[in-house]
């Protein structure tokens, strides 16, 4: 029997229209849809579902029976169903798209149309605060006594982030924001790589640079000053430390939970629906996207800055979708050359919809071949504004918290 | 700076910057002065001075206090703004500072 008829006799028998409502079960209905709306018509005017003599005088043909299941077993077997018809459907016409267009075509339709039906499966969190305040409170209660639990997020060991900040939390969305050459990208490695010792996955998007160069930067950054090498070796190879980089290497990764790199080697397009496929594929904790720029748009912006705001949204949504925290890494506003300041919020570069996307705003900077990182917050969600100087080595990877210059 | 600087002292500056630079100051005896010390009242001569440096580096026309006059409003405001943006950091990062001490 057709899942569509089991669940409208489920509403009906029930009468219980307000979790159909929440469960948002409307769009599962393909061939019954009118039956389904005459439901709703009727509970907006009276209050209540139509009883079953009346939905009969209406729909002579459609089929009665007795339900004996709760509503929400109903409600699941009919979204399984329906995700899967809408899935073989999408197959098949991905199959034919790559016959008459080629695989390039047939991938990025799957892509965009896998995305939507994934979004269309998932339904909106809906919470009544009022019920669960017992959980909150013995969620702060469990959070003051264990200290583990204390940053709410993934730690970032910045010691000002994760005590005013909280870390970073899934849903977050965090830009950062630096004049170009004074060390995002760093400093978001640096992010990257503290996450993965506290035993998160991170996963890198890098569009600016190789594979090698990535490597060698994190590589340099996990040493953190302890002398096996420096980033100097890495980069013009030093046969004095090829063996205590194999040493450390080995105990570094030997057995550890996986670093995810994505560079744009090979890559023809790296838009939303990329980094989309990339999350579902790794199910990342943590995602650096750099730098926002350099990601194309999928929903086919025709200027620079409707693709900053296209692309600041869809990232923004991903962030809480997929339950991860994203840094974006943006460019920022250039005029008569640069301040020797960390940017401030308008002159975030293309839009400002990054800065009203965001859960917290970084910004950074460095004065040429200085060590000392100035970090300060320029917009923030869950705190008062924070900053901090870094003083770090990138050579090294020795890096510490500083309170002055 | 003193505050007993005056147009004159800014005439000067602008003379020896331009004489620093390379660049051709351009005297005009019947107004400069008069604008010089509308200047300094609009805007006092710390801002003042400290912008005349990057007016007369950038300057591709002989220099002229008139024509530095007509610039300036743009550049100071620039200026003041970074002043700002670098004291606002400082701030910031004090009471940071400030709120982490306690929690220690």
């Amino acid at each position: 029997m057709n899942y569509e008829v089991k669940l409208l006799n489920a509403v009906i028998d029930t009468g219980d229209y307000i979790e159909c409502q929440n469960e948002g079960v409307g769009d599962v209905f393909i061939n019954y849809q009118d039956v389904w709306s005459f439901i709703t018509s009727h509970y907006d005017k009276h209050k209540k579902i139509p009883a079953k003599q009346e939905v009969k005088s209406h729909f002579p043909d459609f089929e009665y029976l007795t339900t004996t299941e709760p509503l929400q077993y109903y409600i699941d077997n009919a979204r399984q169903e329906s995700m899967s018809a809408n899935t073989r459907s999408l197959i098949a016409s991905t199959h034919e798209m790559l016959k008459s267009g080629g695989p390039k075509i047939a991938l990025s339709y799957l892509l965009s149309n896998a995305n939507r039906l994934v979004k269309e499966a998932t339904s909106l969190k809906d919470t009544d605060l009022v019920s669960e305040w017992r959980d909150r409170a013995k969620d702060l209660a469990n959070r003051v006594n264990d200290s583990d639990e204390k940053t709410l997020g993934i730690p970032t060991d910045i010691s000002v982030i994760d005590s005013e900040f909280g870390g970073w939390m899934p849903g977050d969305f965090i830009v950062l924001l630096g004049w170009t050459g004074v060390g995002k990208s760093f400093i978001t490695r640096l992010f990257a790589v503290n996450a993965w010792l506290a035993g998160y996955r991170p996963m890198i998007i890098s569009l600016e640079m190789n594979k090698q160069q990535e490597a060698q930067r994190i590589d340099t950054i996990l040493n953190n000053g302890k002398g096996f090498f420096t980033h100097s070796d890495l980069v013009r190879p030093n046969d004095e430390v090829v063996d205590s980089y194999k040493k450390w290497a080995e105990d570094t990764f030997e057995n550890m939970h996986p670093f995810y790199l994505i560079t744009s080697e090979g890559l023809d397009v790296c838009d939303q629906n990329l980094v989309q496929a990339k999350i579902d594929q790794y199910n990342p904790d943590l995602v650096i996207l750099d730098y926002h720029g350099l990601f194309d748009d999928a929903s086919g912006a025709k200027s620079e800055t409707e693709k900053a705001k296209n692309l600041s949204k869809a990232f923004k949504r991903m962030a809480v979708k997929n339950g991860v925290a994203i840094i974006d890494v943006a460019a920022v506003t250039m005029q008569d050359g640069h301040s020797e300041r960390p940017p401030e919020l308008e002159e975030v570069a293309w839009s400002k919809q990054l800065a009203y996307d965001a859960d917290l705003v970084l910004s950074l900077h460095r004065e040429v071949d200085s060590s000392i990182f100035q970090v300060v917050s320029r917009k923030v969600r869950r705190c008062a504004q924070f900053g901090f100087y870094l003083n770090w080595d990138l050579d090294t990877g020795e890096w510490r918290e500083e309170w002055g210059v | 700076m003193p505050q007993s600087q005056t147009g004159a002292d800014l005439i000067q500056l602008l003379k020896k910057l331009s004489k620093e630079e390379g660049k051709f100051f351009l005297p005009d005896a019947v107004r400069e002065e008069a604008v010089a010390d509308s200047l300094i009242d609009a805007y006092g001569y710390e801002d003042v001075a400290t912008t005349a440096g990057a007016y007369v580096r950038k300057a591709s026309s002989p220099i002229m206090v008139f024509s530095f006059a007509m610039d300036a409003p743009s550049i100071i405001g620039k200026a003041v703004a970074e002043r700002k943006s670098r004291e606002r950091f400082l701030e910031i990062v004090e009471k940071t500072r400030e709120r982490m001490d306690k929690r220690k």
